[in-house]
């Protein structure tokens, strides 16, 4: 190839045009973020702010590195940078008009980045709810819950209290028992059901809330109608016209001579001309069916079988009518469907199922919503269904907040994976946009990477999309074809196999994606084809895998960009990881080992459970037996036999005789674990386990680094649990559940180990992709299972409930859907070999364990070698001729596991710590001076609320206030008609003071009284009079006793005789008894304090000090001097 | 106003000379408190005490000064009012029963009214009409100001706005001097404040940095925000240790989120020889400044239990916690015992607890906690409604017959500061009194969790030398070094998020912070410049990661000289961890047996051990002779447990009731006597449960299984005749010097005196679980072992849905008709008509399992892997150790 330029360069300029909008398919390696920022920066470089483009990627990770793009783009752009490549010279020019575009407006986006909105579509609704939140019903955004645990536990919890409502009055007609009954009053299960339901309400929910669940029935119907109709038009339009005829009158004929009770062809009797194609006439078109094809539905081959005598003229006929329809392509397939066809009604019981589910399931969404009320947390659902709704709110009443009507532009990355939900928050965004009017959509995405469904990810809304458009908007298709990422030979191997396994047409319904074919970009080299390896059983696939790892390792350079095991799923890995272990090669598997199942974290685990449930027996026998102590058999006998025994209480009982060695063990191992029972509530649950975990020596019990990392994540994860209240055992699993282990991110470990889903935009140098033979995962079931197919009205839904538990037969209707959500499966596992394959740039292994059947051939059990056998069969054949099958006969049976009894047992010893081990002495602390002035904290009293008490205190700090005024102001202009006058003061204060209005005359009136009291006493009246150097709450520091003290005197002066006051009121009450036994007992109580006042006033004056205590509401009175014991 | 090189000391050198110095926090004027102390210290030992507090304190000074002087007659509404006010007015909105998180609807409306107060934003322009958002809160504040003028109240917001007027009126002392510290932005409020003050001749003076000279200034970047946090905590003690006298602050912008990691990081870092010391610290070397929700003191958790239980009952889970709380009378003395009572609780699927329950269930094995819930009981008002006074009353009184918080235990500084900040919520809360009249106690109880959960509570520390804190609380302290974490450029500046309560053109206009980009842009540069200038060294950090998604440094921080952590935060601290690991060999040990049970003495557990000892030996021995069981976690409803005992037990009614095949045949009320039987069975397996829908679900359990019973019963009438024996009563047997208890659930007597073994089923069933050296199923084997005479038949019921039929080896389909067929299923037998031979089989296997188990064999060995999918010991046997596990297959049972 002569040209730099990739074959599809005018695609990709063209999708730069800023005035139109896009749907572009992207395969794997054609570069598709480049173009999308591209375009971003094209749009930016035309915009009046920032904010109207909005691009909304996939993942956070994506949206990143778009970001980074677009902003080097623009800092490279500043700088002045070049560069020789064209590519990346354009889109520095792009950022160059960017920048000039900037500068104009005052962006200031290199100073704003945030500015820039490129987001996932959850962030994208979280900022509309958060633009409108009363349109979304929010009233204020909320804190979602991010891990999958949460949101089960909500899910689960509304689910229960949804079952709860049984009998009550929002359960209507019995509904809840109906499904109960359904299901076997199963309540877990039924529960489970239900919260799978509520995990994906956004599918269902909008087309069965708020209606009737009669006009629903026939709504439904009529779906079944048309679906029925369809298939039967599907044939109608098949047959050739020349043929129609003569099958009439053949059909007929046959009918009519296999007349009798067990007529096949029934419904063919009196046949004259083509059926209609409505549901009446559907008996009728499976009569034609079964005319044609045998019941295992191949075309009839022995024609007596339906009355055509050998050699007869209708027997020559009928041949020929054969030959004539097998011609017809897709004819045979279109028959075949009127099999699968549902009834057109439904069962009266089974609508009842439905009709009752129709009424449980609303329920427990209502509950759900409680919830997230309750625990003030949501899921992304909701969020996303606020947002459209909101939006679809704020149009009807056209209000519109500027931030969406600003919104000009609107890019979507990854769109194969769009959600129902999200396409119809992009469709409420977008209404009203036309083409032309300068506002575009730019859809980018790979409808054959499409392997999202388990996230709701429709593949047919990339197809409507390009066939049809969103909304009014008909964003032209463009395709790119290059693909940069893979050498030739992998490419035209793409190309060659993939042709064959997807379809020849795409189809929305069906999740049926065509090929398109690649081309490799131009400065590639050829490379080497891919190469499948055959494997006896699963441990033969381990060390094939670890063969092919040792090879690529050997050859660092030309697998600079990575080394990688592909897996469908995790568990397809335990023989791979353990062989690679084996063979001492360090790896780096992404979410693939669970933390859990770390040995590390599950003594974790079980220290932890055993520090929250003193009686959690299997915990503390744990404990005991982890490697940290490791008590033999017989020491647990010794301090379990007794099973009605706490065990903690045993450890702790002299009595019990335990050999030398495990109560030396347990001399360690006892104050660690009395030391975190008694710290409970005083220090965290993290605290409590890392501590007993790090003094018993479990560090020392790690074996491999990576489990450093691993018991930090696990604390982290105890931090977070124990936020809201220590967990149970139950609830610490479910945390645990989904986490994943750290991978080791050492530089040696150079294999990376990924899911498909995992490695998706990810490319490697080497690709692996063990597991091929496994079979794939069957869906689990549903309550409800759904369709909803595109009409001319929009979209129509068709629901089946699920099937009785303990039913031998299926319901058609439910049977039907079923089969079509397979079909879909399917084409999704042909689109995650696609993946999975295309992440390689130069090399691709494939390795399978074949399971064959007795014709040779795959079995059909989902695996991604089915898929590929028809292209790869020969290459098996060839490969092993005879020997082959003797691989395949030894591993046909079940799961090719080796029979247990085969095997001789391996012993599993204990580890644990050498005998005699102690706590290093660790490492040391921070050393430091501290303050020598640092100041105290104050001490506290022990308080408990007290409405009596507390209503004492309130009073007290008005009678202080007033008492400071009552000093400034003079004494001798304050007399009781004075204070009678200032009541309404004293209730704005009291009422101010937070005192309930009931109480408040009350208290005032005893305000009243101490301020009366204490102006009708002499000495009261000298204490407030004015006197020389006088103060009221006089504010004095100064070092006591190493400590800087604050201290605050209600009132201080110097008499006449020179001698220094310091005073305090007290607002003490004293009923009955002895009031100077209790006025003795007060002084007591406040000597410490007010001498303190005087050393420190001894540190300024060495005037005689005298100490006073004023009780207003007693009239009391006591006073002493101070005597320094320093002096 | 802001007089260039004016610094800390110039506003300590005027507080000295009695100007008032206010702060924009309250951190702010402790530092600034503690920098005079210093200060004096060194020249004095007594000194006045400055006036220096923070502005909202100010504020309030004033305000009360006019309340003494009698000026107002306005009443100041505290939190816990202003709050429950505006959850009224927003509650009172059209949409408010729709919304989705109404508490923070009405706290976004009081944060908004007050930023429009602070802001001079004015609420009655005919722009608000145009969005929900802001037409609602235009008629809130009307609501809200006509609410607070009827009944003469103010709030904190307003109150700000009287005391200038007031300050121009003369009722309020002026003052000579002001000096305002750290404030990021002045409102036109607080300006106006200040103006009056000056205007009666006060100067006044603004200090937004605190040192003159830019602090030296570096950039680092980490790999995450756990590295980073790391290193910030390296540095920091790398720093102490260079000048044991510096004071060192880290500022964490997102502070709430990484609070608890920081905290380990920093503990580990700082004191490692507190992790594993079971004891708190005496002396701390760092501090973090962010208050937490007071509910999540656990001091104060515990006392929401005992409220809830008081009030509505807990949950079975929250009543484990409460029983496992150390804030309870007795709770070391009862620990083991309390546990107990929570295990029992589980086992018996107790879901919901009153108090009265909890107190009975605890009743024989926790005398002390018996004792103080009564009490607690007891002092419960019964009345359903009361003033929020009078259940604020009642709740402490409830608290304080429980005995919470717990007299034998000493309380730590913290927590006495906690029961000291709940002490004033529970005021707050009474004090609701005067906007409402009466509620219920789950009202009430609703309220105050909502008030703890608000009411953010900081303890008092005794200051040490490293200050951890948010970016805000920084603002007016100072310190010798400082680092700055997380300054990704997505966090800082910030992205602008406005009310959406206030018309954002307004807000721009109006000067709003974070209004919009260039105002969150304008206000992140002042936080940096006042960051740089705030101490002699500044570090800035940013992670480069977060998850999956990569993160670039601020924008702000470039022109900053970046360097490499290593530089900076000395050599990286040693942890426990690197300490001890691989530090010594682990011994290896192989320990497969445990003691010996002494001949003929009787075992627990029936044929459970001879069922887990064929399973897994190991499994027996832990399970069965140490007592290692999983805590169960019951669900409501039936569990398969219950569902199952049902079954068996109405089976044995029902043929304790018709004994012969032929009173089956005659039986004329068969349906009427299936019921009865199933009904009094659900009762005995105490399934019957006490609320409605239990009860409904009860009612459709008999339903079931009475079909159940009806399908099996076809079966049995066309078998030749039989007699149903009395189930045995304790039959004990001996195998392989055991004496263990084995029941049948049924045997037949047939005509000729053979007997026909029946095991109830009600889940799958297979009868290859009774054969090999290794049986699954034991139970039936060791019956027919142990039995004399012969056997004519041993088979399962199954009574599953949809599967209801006899399975096992029955030589003659007259005796009992199975499914599955004697000779199909053994090869080896195939031809006899006895079960002889079988039986001979089985007993050899029974009894080398009995011995095995006597004789304290305990190896791992499982039959096979499916064995363990039920088994709680995997963790403690680690058969499984490092592997990765199958993913538990989703049933798909309709396929
Ligand atoms: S987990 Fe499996 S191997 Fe371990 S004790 Fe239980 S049954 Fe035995």
């Amino acid at each position: 190839m002569m040209s730099n330029e990739p074959r599809d360069a005018a695609v990709r300029r063209e999708a730069l045009t800023p005035s139109r909008s896009f749907i572009v398919q992207a395969p794997a390696g054609s570069g598709k973020t480049e173009l999308l920022s591209q375009r971003y920066l094209t749009l930016l470089g035309l915009a009046e702010e920032p904010e109207e483009i909005v691009a909304i990627t996939f993942t956070k990770k994506a949206a990143g590195e778009m970001r980074d793009r677009v902003l080097n783009a623009i800092r490279a752009a500043q700088a002045g940078e070049t560069s020789m490549d064209d590519h990346t010279r354009a889109t520095i020019a792009l950022g160059a008009s960017v920048l000039s575009r900037d500068r104009e407006r005052g962006w200031g986006i290199l100073d704003s980045p945030s500015r820039l909105r490129i987001q996932t579509i959850d962030s994208f609704s979280h900022s509309i709810v958060q633009q409108v939140p009363l349109d979304a019903r929010f009233g204020a955004v909320m804190g979602i819950a991010e891990d999958e645990a949460t949101r089960d536990r909500l899910c689960m919890d509304a689910a229960f209290s949804a079952i709860k409502l049984l009998g009550s009055e929002k359960d209507k007609n019995d509904a809840i028992a109906r499904v109960l009954t359904h299901l076997d009053n199963n309540v877990g299960e039924v529960a489970k059901l239900v919260a799978a339901m509520l995990k994906q309400r956004d599918q269902w929910e909008r087309h069965i809330s708020g209606n009737d669940p009669k006009l629903l029935r026939d709504q439904f119907e009529a779906v079944l109608g048309t679906i029925v109709c369809d298939a039967l038009r599907r044939v109608d339009r098949l047959i050739p016209r020349g043929c129609r005829d003569e099958l009439v009158d053949l059909a007929r004929w046959s009918a009519d001579t296999l007349s009798g009770p067990k007529n096949m062809l029934e419904a063919c009797v009196d046949l004259d001309r083509m059926p209609e194609c409505s549901p009446e006439a559907c008996a009728t078109w499976i009569g034609i069916r079964k005319f044609l094809l045998t019941n295992t539905g191949s075309w009839r081959k022995r024609h007596t079988d339906i009355g055509f005598e050998r050699g007869t003229p209708e027997q020559q006929r009928f041949a020929e009518l054969l030959k004539a329809l097998m011609q017809v392509p897709g004819l045979e397939s279109a028959l075949l469907a009127l099999d699968k066809l549902p009834g057109t009604r439904f069962e009266n019981y089974q609508w009842e199922v439905l009709e009752a589910l129709l009424t449980l399931l609303p329920i427990a969404t209502a509950e759900l919503r409680k919830l997230f009320r309750e625990r003030s947390t949501t899921d992304f659902i909701e969020v996303a269904q606020a947002a459209s709704n909101a939006i679809e709110r704020c149009r009807v009443g056209k209000r519109l907040p500027s931030t969406i009507t600003r919104i000009r532009h609107l890019l979507v990355d990854e769109f194969q994976d769009t959600s129902v939900m999200q396409w119809r928050l992009l469709r409420a965004v977008t209404d009203g946009w036309k083409d032309g009017d300068g506002r575009t959509l730019f859809l980018v995405g790979d409808p054959m990477q499409s392997i999202y469904r388990f996230r709701q990810a429709e593949v047919g809304l990339f197809l409507q999309a390009r066939q049809k458009g969103l909304g009014e908007l008909k964003p032209k298709s463009l395709v790119l074809t290059v693909n940069f990422r893979s050498d030739a030979a992998l490419v035209d191997w793409f190309n060659e196999k993939f042709e064959g396994i997807f379809g020849d047409r795409d189809d929305a319904t069906r999740g049926l994606v065509k090929f398109s074919q690649c081309d490799p970009g131009p400065r590639k080299p050829g490379g080497l084809r891919p190469r499948i390896f055959w494997a006896a059983d699963e441990s033969d696939e381990a060390s094939r895998v670890v063969d092919l790892v040792r090879d690529a390792l050997a050859r660092p350079d030309e697998n600079q960009k990575g080394i990688a095991i592909l897996v469908r799923a995790r568990s397809h890995l335990a023989s791979i990881i353990a062989e690679l272990r084996k063979a001492g090669i360090r790896f780096q598997a992404v979410d693939i080992e669970k933390l859990g199942e770390r040995a590390v974290i599950s003594d974790l685990v079980m220290l932890t459970r055993a520090l929250l449930h003193p009686a959690d027996r299997a915990a503390w026998i744990a404990v005991l037996r982890a490697p940290w102590c490791g008590l033999t058999l017989n020491d647990l006998y010794e301090l379990c036999r007794d099973h009605d025994v706490a065990i903690w209480t045993a450890l702790n009982d002299s009595t019990i005789a335990l050999s030398t060695d495990g109560a030396r063990q347990l001399e360690r191992v006892r104050p660690v674990l009395r030391a975190a029972i008694e710290t409970a509530g005083r220090k965290s649950l993290r605290e409590r386990v890392e501590g007993a975990w790090i003094a018993l020596g479990g560090p020392a019990c790690i074996r491999e680094t990576v489990d450093v990392e691993n018991a930090e994540a696990y604390f982290d994860m105890l931090d977070d649990l124990a936020r809201e209240g220590e967990p149970a055992a139950e609830e610490l699993a479910a945390a645990l559940g989904g986490l994943f282990a750290k991978p080791d991110s050492s530089d040696e470990a150079r294999v990376k180990i990924l899911t498909v889903h995992k490695a998706k935009g990810l490319e490697f140098d080497t690709v692996i992709v063990p597991g091929l033979g496994r079979a794939g995962q069957r869906d689990s079931s549903r309550l409800l299972i759904w369709e909803e197919r595109p009409s001319e009205t929009g979209t129509e839904l068709l629901l089946a409930p699920i099937t009785q538990k303990g039913a031998e037969f299926r319901d058609p209707i439910y049977q039907y859907l079923r089969t079509l959500e397979s079909e879909r499966a399917v084409e999704e596992t042909k689109r995650l070999l696609y993946v999975a394959v295309t992440r390689a740039r130069k090399q691709l292994y494939l390795v399978a364990v074949p399971k064959l059947k007795e014709d040779g051939n795959v079995r059909k059990d989902g695996s991604l070698l089915w898929y590929l056998w028809p292209s790869v069969a020969e290459e098996y054949r060839g490969e092993f001729s005879d020997s082959g099958l003797q691989i395949a006969a030894s591993s046909g049976d079940d799961d090719g596991e080796p029979s247990s009894d085969a095997k001789e047992r391996q012993p599993i010893p204990i580890h644990r710590l050498p005998d005699g081990w102690q706590l290093p002495p660790g490492p040391s602390p921070v050393c430091w001076t501290a303050e020598q002035d640092s100041t105290a904290v104050p001490e506290f009293d022990r308080v408990t609320y007290d409405w009596a008490k507390d209503r004492a205190r309130r009073i007290g700090t008005v009678v202080h206030a007033m008492l400071q005024r009552v000093a400034r102001d003079g004494a001798a202009n304050w007399n009781a008609s004075k204070v009678a006058a200032s009541r309404t003061l004293f209730r704005t204060a009291l009422a101010g003071q937070g005192l309930a209005p009931a109480d408040v005359d009350g208290a005032a009136a005893e305000v009243e009284r101490a301020l009366v009291q204490i102006l009708q006493d002499a000495k009261g009246c000298w204490t407030l009079a004015p006197h020389s150097e006088a103060g009221s709450e006089y504010a004095l520091s100064g070092v006591l006793d190493g400590q800087v003290r604050h201290f605050k005197f209600d009132r201080t002066f110097v008499d006449e005789n020179g001698t220094r006051w310091i005073i305090d009121f007290k607002t003490s009450t004293h009923e009955g008894g002895d009031l100077q036994q209790f006025l003795d007992n007060e002084q007591e109580r406040y000597r410490a304090q007010l001498e303190n006042y005087a050393r420190l006033m001894r540190e300024v004056e060495q005037r005689t000090i005298k100490l006073g205590l004023y009780f207003p509401l007693l009239r009391a009175w006591r006073e002493w001097e101070y005597e320094s014991s320093g002096h | 106003m802001s007089p260039n090189g004016f610094a800390l000391s110039d506003a300590l050198a005027a507080a000295e000379q009695g100007a008032t110095i206010l702060t924009a926090n309250k951190r702010s004027s402790r530092t600034l408190l503690q920098a005079y102390d210093r200060r004096q210290s060194e020249k004095a030992r007594v000194w006045a005490t400055p006036d220096i507090l923070s502005w909202d304190g100010f504020v309030l000074r004033c305000w009360n000064e006019l309340v003494y002087s009698g000026s107002t007659s306005l009443t100041l509404l505290n939190a816990a009012q202003e709050r429950a006010l505006w959850a009224q007015i927003v509650g009172s909105h059209g949409a408010a029963a729709e919304l989705l998180n109404p508490s923070a609807t009405a706290e976004n409306a009081q944060r908004a009214w007050r930023l429009a107060m602070a802001y001079r934003v004015p609420l009655d322009l005919p722009v608000y009409q145009a969005r929900p958002e802001t037409a609602a809160l235009a008629s809130w504040a009307e609501a809200f100001a006509t609410a607070c003028r009827r009944a003469s109240w103010i709030d904190e917001a307003s109150m700000a706005d009287v005391v200038p007027g007031e300050v121009l009126a003369g009722r309020i002392t002026s003052r000579r001097r002001l000096v305002l510290v750290g404030f990021d932005q002045i409102t036109p409020q607080q300006r106006e404040l200040v103006e009056a003050f000056v205007s009666r001749g006060a100067e006044c003076a603004e200090l937004e940095r605190l040192r003159n000279v830019a602090g030296e200034a570096c950039v680092v970047a980490a790999a995450d925000t756990s590295s980073e946090i790391k290193a910030a905590a390296s540095w920091a003690r790398y720093k102490l240790e260079s000048s044991p006298e510096a004071r060192i602050g880290v500022i964490v912008p997102d502070l709430d989120a990484v609070r608890s990691k920081l905290e380990s990081v920093f503990r580990a870092a700082l004191q490692p020889n507190l992790i594993p010391a079971g004891a708190p610290p005496k002396r701390e070397a760092f501090e973090i400044s962010l208050g937490r929700p007071l509910i999540e003191y656990s001091i104060i958790n515990t006392a929401f239990l005992v409220l809830r239980l008081a009030a509505r009952g807990l949950t079975l889970a929250e009543a484990g916690a409460l029983l496992r709380s150390p804030f309870l009378p007795g709770a070391e003395q009862e620990l083991s015992s309390r546990a107990d009572v929570d295990i029992r609780l589980r086992r018996n699927r107790v879901l919901e607890l009153s108090l009265s329950k909890l107190a009975s269930a605890a009743y024989s094995r926790c005398p002390v906690l018996t004792k103080h819930l009564d009490a607690a009981r007891r002092g419960w008002p019964s009345d359903a409604n009361m003033s929020p006074r009078s259940w604020a009353e009642a709740a402490s009184a409830v608290l304080d017959a429980a005995g919470w918080p717990n007299q034998e235990r000493t309380l730590s500084s913290d927590e006495h500061q906690a029961l000291s900040a709940w002490s004033d919520l529970l005021a707050d809360l009474g004090s609701l009194d005067a906007l409402e009249a009466v509620m219920t106690a789950e009202q009430f109880y609703a309220r105050l969790e909502d008030a703890a959960e608000q009411r953010v509570f900081e303890p008092e520390k005794s200051g040490a030398p490293i200050q951890v804190m948010g970016l805000l609380e920084a603002a007016g302290s100072e310190f010798d070094h400082v680092w700055v974490v997380g300054l990704h450029d997505a966090a800082w500046p910030a992205h602008a998020a406005p009310t959406p309560y206030i018309p954002p053109a307004l807000q721009a206009q109006c000067g709003v912070p974070h209004a919009s980009p260039a105002a969150e842009l304008a206000f992140a540069r002042r936080v940096r410049d006042r960051l740089l200038h705030s101490a002699g060294e500044v570090v800035f950090s940013y992670p480069r990661k977060e998850g999956d998604a990569d993160l670039r440094r601020s924008p702000l921080l470039d022109g900053i000289e970046t360097r490499v952590i290593e530089e900076i935060a000395g050599t990286p601290v040693e942890t426990w961890t690197n300490a001890m690991f691989g530090c010594c060999e682990l011994d290896s040990l192989c320990d497969e047996s445990g003691p010996a049970l002494a001949k003929g003495v009787e075992a627990r557990g029936g044929t459970r051990i001879l069922e887990f000892q064929s399973a897994c030996p190991f499994r027996a021995f832990f399970e069965l002779r140490l007592g290692a069981r999983e805590i169960e976690s019951p669900q409501p409803g039936l569990d398969n447990r219950q569902r199952g005992t049902i079954v068996h037990i109405a089976m044995e009614h029902l043929w304790k009731t018709l004994k012969t095949r032929r009173a089956l045949l005659e039986c004329t009320n068969l349906d009427d006597v299936i019921e009865g039987c199933v009904t009094s069975a659900i009762e005995e397996a105490h399934a019957g449960g006490a609320s409605e829908w239990e009860k409904r679900l009860a009612q459709i359990e008999c339903g079931r299984v009475s079909d159940l019973i009806r399908q099996l019963l076809e079966f049995e009438k066309y078998r030749s005749e039989f007699t149903v024996l009395e189930p045995e009563q304790d039959r004990v047997v001996d195998i392989g010097g055991l004496r263990v208890q084995i029941k049948a659930d049924r045997v037949d007597e047939l005509e000729d005196g053979a007997r026909v073994l029946i095991d109830y089923k009600t889940g799958e069933v297979d009868c290859g679980e009774w054969e090999g050296e290794r049986p699954l199923a034991p139970q039936l084997p060791a019956y027919a072992a142990t039995t004399e005479g012969d056997i004519a038949a041993v088979a399962f019921a199954q009574m599953k849905v949809g599967k209801v039929r006899f399975t096992g080896y029955s030589p003659d389909p007259a005796v009992l008709p199975c499914s599955n067929p004697f000779r199909k299923t053994e090869p080896g037998t195939l031809g006899e008509s006895s079960l002889a031979p079988v039986v001979d089989r089985w007993k050899r296997i029974i009894e080398r399992l009995a011995t095995e188990y006597r004789e304290g064999h305990a190896a791992v060995d499982r039959a096979n892997e499916d064995v363990c999918k039920y088994c709680a010991l995997p963790a403690i046997c680690r058969v499984e150790d490092d592997l990765i596990q199958a993913e538990e297959e989703e049933a798909a049972d309709d396929e």
